[in-house]
């Protein structure tokens, strides 16, 4: 790559392709040691009146007004936070709502009664919960006495 | 060949980031004597900015006063999505730019210059640069401040940022709004140009 069309390319500010991007990378890298004239320079000084004088003018200076979200914001989370509160406090009575707990009673009771009828069918002789109340009736209707067995 | 024995190479003494960090967080509930201690810790350094960037010791002195009095009015605001010096800084490069608009004395835009057939484009590489080596006296730091001045301002606040006030690529995109390929660029344009103008100096051919 012409190194002269690169530097053309930098001073024109105009964008670089990957190849000269690792270039350049690399040339910066070559050329750390420029940075060590930078450090040999001495560091400045300001004077101590200098100091005083700014400390003088922020002492007097007025701070920046806080941003206005800042400022509206401690108002604002007071009333979330107390109509959260009030919501909490007051909805329970107002709404009518059934209990969970109702209609998990009410899931355990069909699911116990399914229980109890599904043993009836297997234990009681093939026969339906059904057939089996019948027979249970039907025998009630001839319940017959101890005369009638002595005549029997 | 060795110019002459100089001055060490000087480190930009930067504050403990826990404590830096908890005075920031004090300085955004307008503690003055916070701000006092970030005060002392960067005067020094924003002043050095500021007047290679302005080039008028008097008004540099009074541009980094209101660096920080328009730190202080403003540190609430400050996010910390930059570091606090990456701020300060910001800070200074605007100010910076501000005054040399209205003053309307735009340093010349610096227009690099190629060298001679002989040295070729690019020798920054070249071991003469090695830090060992380079050692400054008076008269060179003249000559490297004089070219640092020559600049134009684009490359000047990069060279500036990155050699001298040692802050990384991205803080200096954040702190002059460039992008990072864009730092890179004329930091080196920067460089070529102070090595070019140092160049005579490190072939002794420029009388001492």
């Amino acid at each position: 790559m012409n190194l002269n069309e690169l530097l053309q390319k930098l001073e024109s500010e105009s964008g670089l392709n990957e190849q000269e991007q690792v270039l350049l990378d690399q040339l910066l890298a070559e050329s750390e040691g420029v940075k060590a004239s930078l450090q040999h320079l001495e560091e400045d000084q300001l004077s101590m009146a200098w100091r005083s004088e700014l400390s003088s003018k922020l002492a007097t200076m007025p701070v920046a007004p806080k941003p206005r979200w800042l400022v509206w914001i401690r108002p604002v989370a007071g009333l979330a936070l107390a109509g959260a509160l009030a919501t909490v406090a007051f909805l329970p009575k107002s709404i009518d709502r059934p209990a969970p707990v109702q209609a998990d009673v009410e899931r355990e009771l069909v699911s116990l009664h399914r229980e109890v009828v599904t043993n009836r069918d297997v234990t009681e002789f093939g026969l339906t919960a059904y057939e089996s109340r019948e027979t249970k009736e039907s025998d009630s209707l001839h319940d017959w006495s101890e005369a009638d067995l002595g005549i029997l | 060949m060795e110019l002459c024995l100089g001055a060490s190479i000087l480190k930009r003494t930067q504050p403990d980031p826990a404590v830096e960090s908890a005075l920031v967080e004090r300085c955004k509930r307008q503690d003055a004597e916070a701000f006092g201690k970030i005060v002392d810790a960067y005067q020094n350094r924003v002043y050095g900015f500021v007047r290679r960037m302005i080039r008028d010791n008097d008004e540099a002195a009074d541009i980094t006063q209101e660096v920080f009095i328009r730190a202080y009015q403003a540190f609430i605001r400050f996010d910390g999505r930059s570091s606090l010096r990456t701020w300060l800084f910001r800070i200074a490069h605007n100010l910076c730019v501000d005054r040399v608009r209205k003053h309307d004395r735009m340093p010349t835009e610096f227009h690099l210059d190629n060298g001679s057939e002989e040295d070729g484009p690019m020798d920054v590489a070249d071991s003469r640069w090695d830090p060992q080596h380079l050692v400054l006296d008076d008269e060179l730091r003249k000559v490297v401040e004089t070219a640092i001045a020559n600049m134009s301002e684009k490359l000047r606040s990069v060279l500036l940022l990155h050699d001298q006030e040692d802050l990384a690529y991205d803080e200096i995109a954040q702190a002059l709004d460039l992008p990072i390929g864009t730092v890179k660029s004329r930091l080196f344009l920067a460089r070529n140009h102070l090595q070019t103008v140092l160049s005579p100096y490190l072939k002794g051919e420029v009388s001492q």
